[in-house]
């Protein structure tokens, strides 16, 4: 069963090299989550480590904390892990690990709303103190204000804008990545801006105002 | 114009065609330029939020497997804070432990500390561990143990100090100045060290000093000058105290040559008087300042021994 995997990983590897002579049809078909091997440790070990820092960065610029962000893509593996056993699932393997990694980082900051919300203010004003130029200063007011925006935006938006930005993916692999149509990413990037400018543009107003006079 | 284009066009993700269309629309109004301005903006920006997991990916494999093997049970992920009373307790006795290693260390006499007494533009007087008293003129400075457990007292000079030695038999005391040991019993002298010189002058008792494999022993109104290389000079009996100066805030002169007092008055007041004819240098001098100004201690020499005093960019000429 590994050898669906090995070829999965083939299929990303040339992806990247090359992302305009591959059909998106057959990425999708062996990137499903029904060939995912049932406990097969190895398979498993492979799907882990080739996907581990990207689900790590996602949710750690959900949660702004390392710890809790391996937390989250560790309990996301488990719940993998144990479904393979029981259940065949269909669907983008990829887009299945995002989506939950996702999900799962909002739910914990529900939860620990109170405690989040205070470290990322401590995690801000720290910063505004460090750097007590006003300039600085808007800079981290606006990075804060582009996070919570970000967190915000609906999940497939929020993943698409994930690949885009910080795995810096073109339109193309990213559709091949999730089992989408480059139609469909195109879509949803040009969602998550918008909403993201929706959101900002009084305060991008203000800091014209406050660094033009 | 399209969002989804405008994006599109931001990203790089345009054809040519398309790229030529946004360009025109956002050079067409100074509107339509600030509107992909907030996109960009917004673009730009975010990318200050991008992390780099720095966690490794076998060593997070290892984690996972602990967590198969337990049906999910955490290991400790590092880093990772959770609360328990062992934990709790832990603390506190670790808190415990350092408070008192910290206290019994603060109420023990600290074994073996160096102190060292600096003066800078003002003479210092400072009280040693046996009680002895130390002058220090201006830029001098002495080292010594904080506790005296040694069988003898021992203290390091530069510059010049005036010593009153707390009399103690079983422990003598003895100065380190410039290769020179010198060995008291209980007295009280002057050391002055300057380049390689020294001199030294007793004031009370007795005082032993070995340099340059001889030991030379002064007595109270005894005066020994080492030059470079350690080499001794002849006693000399003291003419005068002016070299008491910096303790006693007088200049006393007994017959002493006018170029003494200069330098002297030189070092004491940082003044830069010269003496401008030779037949000068030696015109002997009686008398004592008491705590005068130096213009004041001129004055009283231009008018006992008729000498002119020019002064020139700072400098004050004796003629």
């Amino acid at each position: 069963m590994s050898c669906y995997i090995k070829k999965l990983n083939l299929d990303a590897a040339i992806s990247i090299a090359n992302p305009y002579t591959i059909k998106g049809m057959e990425l999708e078909k062996d990137s499903t989550l029904s060939l995912l091997p049932q406990r097969d440790k190895a398979a498993f070990e492979e799907i882990f480590k080739s996907h581990f820092k990207r689900l790590h960065s996602y949710a750690f610029t959900i949660l702004k904390d390392e710890a809790e962000a391996e937390e989250i893509v560790q309990q996301v593996f488990f719940k993998l892990w144990e479904r393979t056993q029981t259940h065949s699932f269909s669907g983008s393997l990829n887009a299945y690990l995002y989506r939950a990694v996702h999900n799962e980082s909002l739910n914990f900051l529900k939860h620990q709303q109170v405690r989040t919300n205070h470290q990322l203010h401590v995690a801000y004003s720290m910063k505004q103190h460090t750097d007590d130029s006003d300039k600085k200063v808007a800079a981290a007011e606006l990075e804060k204000q582009i996070h919570s925006a970000l967190n915000e935006l609906p999940e497939q938006c929020r993943t698409i804008f994930q690949l885009s930005r910080f795995d810096e993916l073109k339109y193309l692999e990213i559709a091949d990545k999730l089992g989408l149509s480059v139609k469909t990413v195109e879509h949803q990037m040009g969602k998550a801006l918008k909403l993201m400018r929706i959101k900002l543009v009084h305060f991008l107003k203000l800091l014209l105002l406050f660094f033009h006079i | 114009m399209n969002d989804n284009l405008l994006v599109k066009y931001l990203l790089g993700e345009a054809t040519e065609a398309e790229s030529e269309t946004v360009q025109q629309w956002i050079q067409s109004e100074e509107a339509n330029n600030r509107y992909y301005d907030q996109f960009k903006q917004v673009w730009e920006a975010s990318r200050e939020l991008a992390v780099r997991s720095t966690v490794d990916e076998h060593a997070a494999w290892k984690r996972f497997q602990y967590r198969i093997e337990n049906g999910g049970k955490v290991k400790q992920a590092p880093g990772r804070q959770r609360f328990s009373w062992i934990k709790i307790a832990a603390s506190l006795l670790l808190v415990v432990s350092i408070s008192a290693v910290l206290y019994f260390a603060a109420t023990r006499q600290p074994a073996n500390k160096t102190i060292i007494a600096q003066s800078g533009q003002y003479v210092l007087i400072d009280t040693l561990p046996d009680g002895s008293q130390v002058t220090l003129n201006r830029n001098s400075s002495i080292r010594y143990q904080n506790k005296f457990t040694d069988t003898i007292r021992s203290v390091a000079l530069k510059g010049e100090a005036f010593f009153n030695v707390t009399p103690d038999k079983k422990q003598p005391f003895v100065v380190s100045v410039n290769n020179t040991t010198i060995r008291v019993v209980g007295t009280s002298f002057n050391i002055r060290s300057e380049n390689e010189n020294t001199a030294i002058v007793v004031e009370t008792g007795e005082v032993q000093v070995i340099a340059g494999g001889t030991i030379t022993v002064l007595k109270g109104g005894e005066k020994l000058l080492l030059k470079a290389g350690n080499k001794v000079a002849d006693k000399e009996v003291v003419s005068d105290q002016l070299y008491n100066y910096y303790r006693t805030h007088e200049f006393a002169c007994d017959e002493t040559p006018l170029w003494k007092l200069v330098d002297v008055l030189n070092e004491a007041y940082d003044a830069q008087i010269a003496i401008g004819k030779k037949e000068l240098r030696n015109l002997p001098i009686t008398t004592t300042f008491n705590n005068e100004s130096l213009d004041k201690i001129l004055e009283i020499i231009h008018l006992t021994f008729d000498i002119t005093v020019n002064r020139k960019n700072g400098q004050i000429i004796l003629q």
